[in-house]
């Protein structure tokens, strides 16, 4: 593609028509090919200032043309100017595929290409969170609000019950833990392979997709500097409603009263109520939290090296204690992209040529974080939950007594925090805990670095060898002083700790590329290789106590002094040596004018996560493609305005081998150790160890039962897919069908516990996926008005068909001492996972209703209830309301996801808008804690049933709660459908003619809001739930929330 | 010279591909952290392999993330305990609740106690199949891994009878499970069987000079009197009388050996010094570790003081608060006759200002401490593993990490069940029954004032007041057929009220475990009355 390839002779220089090769910003043009049109062994390019110089009469038709830009035909004229208009349509027209790329109006497979234009619009700090909405069949899900939390990506649907994240490959490179270490502004596309075929080149790390991130490469021409820099203020968006210190008394008493105790608070007392009614949420938030970013970027290059040079940094803080450094993140990244011809020969057409290159980033990060989603005291869930009676505050007479009894009670500036009131369980003063005499920090530093060269050996035959690593290294260093929060909340002696891990995969691949075509109609192209790859890690940590002091800059391992015998450390290599994977793969592409397309693709994998009974694996896929407006004989029955028909087929098998280690070998479990003679005796002196006058015995018993026939899940995929395209591209169409099935999924057989040792691993399971994806786009301009459209949905639908075990049916979550018992579930023939409970049906008006609610025997159903408890439906009808009647009541995956967005232009003037959204999904609310009565409730409490006709859905107030009201059921699910507009910005571009006396090429400044308005029926913080496991999708327990960001930024060329 | 360059590459190139080109041997990983199972045996490995089944022991209280130690769980059920905590739901979502009113179901029963035990035994299974493969000349070898038979077979005759007094019916075999891995759920008949078949094994395999294994460097390890204790107490359980007098010889054994006396000062007991004292027999040695909330089968101490304390204690010096499980009820605290030591060393009286006041409410002791109330306050809380300053690190998770051992065969028990025995056989091997029963009363008081005629009555009162809050009572009850004292009526702000039946000897069956062997051989079957 490169136009240097195009080498053509040049003459004269004396004499000929001159002139100059501008682009459509003005820039000069460099490089770019001017030939006669008659004669095009006459030519020449333009040189660095885009100046040319051809031996042509006035008035001869010349033809510029330069990649990436229409080409044009002018009259020589002396002195010219030719500007180039930028051929948005050419860019696109590639699609990276792996181990190679494609024209996008040959591609046979389903495959979404998002270019790095549009991902850097919004400044994301994550590209995963800038992907979301803007690509059809991918479900991205923020985990959270906090600065640097992960996505749950899911490519078409919930692959397995296993790990369901994509593979990641960066520049040829698959990359662990997700692509947060990349800087969003570094990233030229991003393609998703979705179906079968376009993934089954990865083989058995395909089965959920793949994301091929392609970074940015230099480009031959004048040197271009790039300078990025955006500001923002973050903010909650909305606070969850929940009762002020009267209605919180109300409450209470209520509750007191219905269980048969006397009220807590006297009528005198909340009428005449003066005292703290504290709001926790705006205690604790952090509002206005800053993030900024910089950017630069350097990229140039001549025909012999190109290159591209960056360096970025990011630093966000949390809305929720980011302004005590306990939720923030900070991030500096650089980046080296560069090739280098380094030996070029064009007098013969065998190894002609010899190009190598280098992709290289290093990313260094620190964070800090703090629970984002908890019920157990996270900083969040305690403000939503703490009584409001209390004040941030104690009094001095209440501090006195505090100190007196706990000296190292949380204080700040010599107040003392409030401690919680008795009951609160492990629920504290959220700004106590924010001021805790403890700091942990996280940090990391990771290279991740492609090197290639390419020979081309024969007229379209290439080999490519590759070799990449990812190199990582994390840790954590953590350290807290002695303090007390509450009964169950206390530090008793200063503790440390630090980690280091070190991971590095490395891969090696060598593959020959044959490109060529026959008879001007038979396109063929064929990739043939290998790649190997390993993955080795190791880590050490360790703990110590009693720190000398308490100046933290002494918080350091070495500064404890604790004896021997009270630190610990750990350590080694993950439990296994390495984890490898060698492969063989294979593709063949034909089409014929470009009219028919077909495509073979083959991997064999070798995995060392299976045993010698199933270690290598084969993963076939086809495609076919039919553009039908490329037939002869349609161009008859064509319309004009109707300009791509292209019909799509595919079918692959991929593999999913992200499961454990070992689970085909029986080994032994170690460490479970016993003490023999003498007892062990704690010495209450801190400063001196316990006495173990026993001697500890290693002990080992078996390990997981094996499974020697393991092997990976298998899913199978069929897509059908149309493009369209209409009125000279300007508006395109794009639709796919698909049916995903994954069979042998693995799973741990539910065989009884009582075979004492953990359950083996078995290929049993089977899911099944399927779903619609639209995709529709309009660009257009009008004179000098271009705007452009881009809207998207898919439909995913996802059944478990068989959890291989005999009842068909596995708990996922559960929280015993709140009280709600099971409430994520799974079955076989429902969608995986779903929220369980009980279906209910109103309440209890009065003991009529009660004494009426009877089975066919007579007996009644719920004896313990009375007038305002929940009536539960007696699901399975066998006249008893009892576990059995648990069912399905809501789930936390979306039937439909969508995004839309447009943009416009206009004299310099940018504005665009992003929305994205989902429907059909439920969010279950974890409001409340059976454990913890004296917890504050949301807002909606006070519609709770307090007399016959108050309420019909919130029942009465009560702790001793005979007839279990809030254990699981739909009472909690509610509507979590969303429609957010995910990105608005407003920008300007100056003048070309202004900015250039400063020596700018282009300026633009711009305003961006994130997450500016969102419309929701659910009263929370945020609809959009994902922290923690896959199966805790849609849990809400006071979710740190996405913050509303306000960003002011500008943009300069140099 | 450009061709030369061109070669270089070239050859760079193809060895690069020649080095990566691999066979299996690059997918064949080592695992670094376990051993490969299939080992022969010997005295080190079958030692370790031991340990892990000791360990069993440890996990009374929080394994399996499940609160259910024997002490708390059997005496809720007796007549001595109420359930405590928050709420009525609180204590694994309204399972203790169930469990204290007989009313479990397949959904709510004693799930830990299940998976704790079945592991215990698979643990031991794997032991002793390193002792059948062992093949050693040594004698000094040949002699230690016979004890070593002997312990193992000890521990898989207890693990078996905690699972048996609870659920009846267990599934269980003596190898280590090979797929479709279920196997026969055996009778509660056939279970008294396996065990006494185990303990004799066991008992035959110790030396007399095993009688007390309390020397110091063996402390822990079971002996052939904890065995013969074992024996009596499944033997009693089981009421097989044609058994009583191999059981009551066993006891006699143990008693005329002279290794054990009891305690004189009862309270000294329960305190880290009295840990493997002259009347334990058999105890669980618990050390502070890594146990953790999300770490629930790592080693480590107990949590059973924690449940067990009044919660949020303050003022009150020598001990901790905790989360306000099991009150005691009153009848209880007054069942015990003035001068008798044991009373106040089983029950802390915290009665104050607001007892039997509301749930959250502070309750102030006349000597100044306080502890907030919690559901089915008394003002009496269980002494002998209450919560004592210093008995946990002060790192690590304290709560599920005390140090506290505890006490599973006591000397006091040996002579309360002789006396037992001999209402039937009469005096075995010349120890006197009637001495045995006064012996216990002499200590308890301090005096030889306060003895009682040997009669069942005598022994069933003695046998209340000796282990109040050691998970004795409600066994005791159900043998001895007096279960009207089950018996609760709905008490108002108590919200409990129950009453047995003789199908609630056994608690029901995890459901989980039934599904789980549904359409196999051996399907699990629900016990009678769920």
């Amino acid at each position: 593609m490169m136009l240097l390839a195009l080498m053509v002779t040049m003459t004269s220089w004396a004499q000929g028509i001159s002139g100059t090769v501008f682009d459509d910003q003005g820039e000069a043009v460099i490089g770019a090919s001017i030939v006669e049109k008659s004669n095009p062994q006459n030519g020449t390019i333009t040189d660095f200032d885009g100046k040319f110089t051809i031996n042509v009469k006035e008035g001869t038709t010349i033809i510029v043309s330069y990649i990436g830009y229409v080409t044009k035909e002018v009259k020589a004229a002396s002195n010219m100017t030719i500007t180039l208009k930028e051929d948005a349509q050419t860019l696109q027209d590639v699609v990276v595929i792996g181990y190679g790329v494609q024209k996008k109006s040959v591609v046979t497979a389903a495959i979404s290409k998002v270019n790095g234009d549009d991902l850097n619009l919004t400044k994301p700090s994550r590209i995963e969170d800038a992907l979301k909405g803007k690509v059809s069949g991918v479900q991205i899900t923020q985990s959270s609000g906090q600065p640097n939390s992960d996505s749950k990506v899911r490519i078409r649907g919930i692959g397995s019950v296993n790990s369901s994240d994509p593979l990641y490959i960066v520049d040829g490179m698959p990359v662990g833990g997700g692509i947060n270490y990349l800087n969003p502004t570094d990233i030229e596309s991003v393609e998703i392979l979705k179906d079968a075929a376009s993934a089954a080149i990865y083989g058995s790390r395909a089965a959920n997709g793949v994301v091929l991130v392609t970074t940015k490469s230099g480009k031959a021409g004048k040197t271009s500097v790039n300078y990025d820099f955006s500001y923002g203020w973050q903010n909650p968006w909305k606070k969850k409603a929940v009762l002020n210190a009267k209605e919180y008394m109300t409450i209470m008493n209520e509750a007191q009263v219905n269980d048969g105790n006397a009220p807590r608070y006297s009528a005198d007392f909340i009428n005449n109520y003066n005292g703290p009614d504290t709001d926790w949420q705006d205690e604790t938030f952090n509002y206005n939290a800053p993030i900024m970013q910089h950017q630069l970027s350097i990229n140039g290059g001549n025909e012999k090296a190109t290159y591209f040079l960056s360096v970025g940094y990011f630093k966000q803080e949390g809305i929720v204690g980011g302004n005590y450094g306990r939720s923030n993140y900070e991030r500096l990244s650089a980046r080296s992209n560069s090739t280098y011809t380094v030996f070029e020969d064009t007098n013969r057409n065998f190894l002609n040529k010899l190009k190598v290159g280098v992709n290289i980033g290093y990313t260094r990060d620190t964070s800090t974080g703090i629970e984002t989603n908890s019920e157990y005291g996270s900083i969040l869930g305690s403000a939503i939950s703490f009584s409001p009676l209390i004040a941030p505050y104690a009094t001095d007479a209440e501090a006195a007594e505090i100190l007196a009894s706990h000296p190292n009670a949380v204080t700040k500036d010599g107040r003392v925090f409030s401690l919680p009131p008795s009951g609160f369980q492990e629920l504290t003063n959220p700004l106590a805990q924010l001021n805790r005499p403890s700091a942990g920090k996280n940090n990391s530093d990771k290279i991740v670095g492609s090197f290639y060269a390419e020979l081309d050996i024969l007229p379209g035959l290439k080999f490519r060898s590759t070799y990449g690593i990812d190199l990582a290294f994390w840790g954590y260093d953590g350290y807290g002083y002695e303090d007390y929060l509450g009964t169950m909340t206390h530090t008793d002696q200063s503790w440390v700790q630090s980690e280091m891990n070190r991971g590095l995969r490395w891969q090696t691949e060598n593959y020959l590329t044959y490109s060529k075509t026959f008879a001007e109609v038979h396109n063929l192209n064929i990739v043939l290789g290998q790649s190997a790859s390993r993955y080795e890690s190791r880590n050490l940590g360790g703990r110590d106590s009693q720190l000398f002091d308490h100046n933290p800059i002494h918080a350091h391992i070495d500064s404890a002094i604790a004896p021997e015998t009270e630190s610990s450390v750990w350590g080694g290599n993950g439990g296994v040596t390495n984890t490898s994977l060698a492969s063989y793969f294979g593709r063949i592409d034909y089409n014929y004018a470009e009219r028919y397309m077909v495509q073979f693709t083959m991997r064999r994998d070798g995995s060392s996560h299976f045993g010698p009974n199933h270690k290598w694996g084969t993963f076939p896929s086809f495609s076919l493609g039919w553009n039908v407006w490329n037939e002869p004989y349609m161009q008859k029955v064509k319309p004009s305005w109707w300009d791509v028909l292209k019909f799509r087929f595919s079918w692959g098998q991929n593999g999913n081998e992200s499961i454990p280690n070992f689970t085909y070998r029986a080994l032994m479990n170690g460490g479970q150790n016993y003490y023999f003679g003498g007892s062990y005796t704690v010495n209450p002196d801190p400063t001196q160890p316990g006495v173990e006058a026993g001697k500890m015995v290693y002990g080992t018993s078996p390990a997981r039962a094996a499974n020697p026939d393991i092997k990976w899940e298998t899913s199978t995929q069929t897509d059908l897919g149309v493009d369209m395209r209409f009125l000279n591209s300007r508006l395109s169409f794009g639709f796919d069908y698909y049916f995903k099935k994954t069979t042998d999924m693995l799973f741990e057989l539910n065989v009884p516990t009582y075979i004492g040792q953990s359950k083996p691993y078995g290929n049993l399971g089977t899911m099944e996926n399927w779903g619609l994806e639209f995709e529709i786009g309009w660009k257009d301009n009008i004179k000098d008005f271009s705007y452009w459209f881009n809207a998207n949905a898919s439909y995913a639908k996802n059944k478990l068909v068989e959890l291989g075990n005999a009842s068909g049916e596995q708990n996922y979550e559960s929280a015993g001492a709140s009280g709600v018992g099971d409430y994520v579930h799974a079955k076989n023939g429902e969608v995986w996972p779903y929220f369980y409970g009980y279906k209910t049906n109103g309440l209890f008006q009065n003991q009529q209703e009660v004494d009426s609610y009877v089975n066919a025997q007579g007996e009644k159903m719920q004896p313990s209830a009375q007038p305002g408890d929940v009536r539960f439906v007696d699901y399975n009808g066998d006249g008893k309301i009892n576990d059995e009647d648990r069912t399905k009541i809501g789930k936390g995956m979306p039937d439909w996801t969508y995004g839309f967005s447009f943009g416009a232009e206009w004299k310099g003037f940018d504005l665009s808008m992003a929305w994205q959204g989902t429907i059909g999904n439920d969010v279950f609310d974890f409001a409340q804690r059976g454990d913890v009565p004296a917890m504050n409730r949301p807002s909606w409490i006070m519609d709770r049933w307090h007399g016959e006709g108050t309420s019909n859905k919130i029942p009465r107030m009560t702790s001793a709660n005979p007839n279990g009201n809030w254990k699981s059921s739909d009472i909690y699910i509610h509507d979590g459908s969303y429609l957010r507009l995910k990105n608005a910005q407003l920008g300007y571009t100056l003048p070309a003619k202004f900015t250039r006396l400063a020596s700018i090429q282009r300026l633009r400044i711009y305003v961006a809001a994130e997450n500016l308005l969102t419309i929701t029926g659910y009263e929370g913080f945020d609809p959009e739930l994902a922290s923690g496991g896959y199966t805790t999708l849609g849990v809400d327990k006071g979710i740190y929330p996405q913050a509303r960001t306000i960003t002011v930024g500008a943009n300069v060329t140099f | 010279m450009k061709n030369f360059k061109l070669y270089i590459a070239v050859a760079a190139l193809s060895s690069g591909m020649a080095l990566t080109s691999c066979g299996d041997s690059f997918l064949e990983p080592e695992p670094t952290t376990q051993g490969a199972a299939g080992a022969a045996g010997d005295p080190l490995n079958i030692n370790s392999g031991l340990a892990a089944s000791y360990q069993i022991l440890g996990f009374d209280s929080y394994a399996n993330g499940s609160y259910e130690s024997s002490v708390y769980i059997g005496d809720i059920q007796s007549d001595d305990l109420w359930k405590g905590g928050g709420d009525a739901n609180d204590g694994m979502n309204g399972m203790n609740l169930a469990v204290s009113m007989f009313n479990t179901s397949g959904n709510l029963t004693l799930n830990g106690t299940w998976n704790i035990y079945t592991s215990g035994i698979t643990r031991v299974n794997s032991a002793l199949g390193l002792v059948e493969t062992a093949t050693t000349d040594n004698p000094a070898e040949i002699a230690l891994i016979k004890k070593y038979k002997a312990e193992g077979l000890f521990l898989r005759a207890y693990y078996l009878y905690m699972l048996w007094r609870s659920f009846g019916s267990v599934p269980f075999q003596e190898t280590l499970f090979d797929p479709p891995y279920v196997c026969r759920q055996l009778s509660p008949d056939e279970v008294y069987a396996q065990i006494i078949k185990d303990v004799d094994g066991s008992i035959e395999n110790f030396t007399d000079a095993e009688m007390n294994t309390n020397d110091g460097t063996n402390n822990g390890r079971a002996s052939l009197a904890a065995a013969y204790m074992l024996k009596a107490r499944v033997v009693m359980y089981q009421k097989d009388q044609a058994r009583y007098q191999e059981a009551a010889k066993g006891l006699a054994a143990i008693i005329k050996s002279g290794k054990f006396t009891l305690v004189s000062d009862y309270a000294s007991m329960w305190l880290q010094e009295g840990e493997f004292g002259s009347e334990s027999i058999f105890e669980a040695n618990l050390v502070p570790g890594s146990k953790d909330w999300g770490t629930a089968w790592n080693s480590g101490g107990t949590n059973l003081p924690s449940y067990i304390s009044p919660n949020g204690l303050g003022g009150d010096p020598g001990y901790e608060g905790g989360w306000g499980f099991g009150p005691v009820r009153p009848e209880t605290y007054e069942m015990f006759e003035s001068g008798d030591q044991r009373r106040d060393a089983s029950i802390r009286d915290l009665r104050g200002d607001a007892t039997g006041g509301n749930v959250g409410d502070v309750n102030k002791t006349p000597w100044g401490s306080s502890y907030t109330m919690r559901f089915q306050d008394t003002g009496f809380f269980l002494g002998k593993y209450a919560a004592r300053t210093g008995y946990h690190k002060p790192t690590g998770t304290g709560d599920l990490n005390w140090s506290n051992n505890l006490r599973i065969f006591r000397y006091a028990e040996t002579l309360l069940a002789y006396a037992e025995l001999t209402l039937t056989t009469g005096d075995v091997d010349g120890v006197s029954g009637a001495d045995c029963l006064n012996q216990v009363r002499d200590r308890a008081f301090g005096d030889k004032n306060h003895h009682v005629a040997l009669t069942l009555e005598n022994i069933q009162k003695e046998n209340h007041l000796e282990f109040v809050g050691e998970g004795h009572r409600y066994y005791d009850v159900v043998r001895w057929g007096i279960t009207n004292v089950l018996h609760v009526d709905n008490v108002p702000g108590l919200n409990i009220s129950r009453d047995w039946k003789e199908t609630n000897k056994y608690v029901a069956i995890p459901q989980a475990e039934i599904d789980a062997t549904k359409g196999t051989e051996f399907e699990l079957k629900q016990n009678p009355g769920y």
